[in-house]
């Protein structure tokens, strides 16, 4: 999990210390932390591998966004970041609504919450490591793949206009016979 | 990890557990929601008085979290009934009672939570 980013959010300030308390336990995270949505998504363009999003984020101040709209927001700006749901509540709407709108997960703030959220985050980063691999693959493909094709057509140019642009000599062309007195070396 | 004594109102274990063996993360974590839960306990009454039962759910939502951090077994099953209640609107009538239960019941967990804090020290 080396150099992973991730974004806490969390309008319980008590849940926020516990969560970086408890996810500082592995290296290689980068963990920032944010009370409310608003803040979140204007640090969306840090580019965050994963963002553990508070599904009630609007508890205490209403007017605040919701953890929904939230993840639909990021979901829009930044497709590739994950993100894991957390909620206080058993609820199987909470659960269906954060799936649908694009979250990997859904954590139900209990005591083995943590210990979930850390397994989550060890599988994205490895699906993600995966990703890059198979990416590194498909290239390697495909230039291999283009470098065969320009051979081919160089090979059927050379074969339909033998003199391939004037560079090459035309096999075709009738030999030309040298006399052994012509050559250089010959006295 | 530390033995935890034995309280009335408040369990330690489970935020031992959470602190994982470290003392002044404790000490912090007891201190903070010492310092922010009497706010937000106001906040509830005030909302009674505006009948702003959204509100009081939102705040017992947040309240039940850190509840079952300090081992408050009682208020927490009481902070769900109030978010229940009042993020619902149902059984709107119940609701000045549950949050007297948690006004009263607060101020002996937090004698509880400052012992605890001069023990840690």
């Amino acid at each position: 999990m080396a150099n992973t980013l991730i974004y806490l959010c969390d309008d319980d300030e008590l849940y926020l210390k516990t969560a970086v308390h408890n996810l500082n336990q592995n290296k290689g995270l980068t963990i920032k932390t944010f009370t409310n949505g608003e803040a979140l998504l204007s640090a969306l363009n840090k580019k965050p591998d994963i963002v553990i999003l508070d599904y009630f984020l609007n508890s205490e101040k209403p007017d605040a966004m919701s953890g929904i709209k939230v993840l639909q927001e990021i979901k829009q700006i930044a497709p590739d970041v994950e993100v894991l749901m957390l909620s206080g509540q058993e609820d199987v709407d909470v659960a269906v609504n954060s799936v649908k709108y694009g979250a990997v997960d859904y954590i139900v703030k209990n005591k083995s919450a943590f210990i979930r959220v850390q397994n989550d985050i060890k599988r994205i980063m490895k699906g993600k490591e995966k990703d890059k691999e198979n990416a590194g693959f498909k290239k390697m493909i495909l230039i291999s793949a283009i470098f065969i094709l320009f051979v081919i057509i160089f090979l059927i140019i050379y074969y339909f206009d033998k003199t391939v642009f004037g560079l090459l000599p035309d096999p075709a062309a009738p030999v030309q016979e040298i006399k052994p007195e012509e050559l250089p070396l010959s006295q | 990890m530390l033995t935890m004594r034995k309280y009335q109102h408040i369990d330690l274990n489970y935020l031992n557990d959470l602190s994982l063996g470290s003392k002044d993360f404790m000490q912090d974590l007891i201190t903070s929601f010492i310092k922010t839960t009497p706010d937000s306990i106001a906040k509830m009454q005030d909302c009674i008085g505006k009948q702003d039962w959204q509100q009081i759910g939102g705040i017992a939502h947040k309240l039940k979290t850190s509840f079952s951090f300090m081992g408050m077994e009682n208020m927490v099953k009481v902070s769900k009934v109030l978010q229940d209640l009042g993020l619902n609107n149902k059984g709107l009538d119940k609701i000045p009672a549950l949050v007297e239960e948690v006004v009263k019941e607060y101020p002996l967990a937090e004698a509880e939570l400052k012992e605890e804090l001069l023990q840690l020290k």
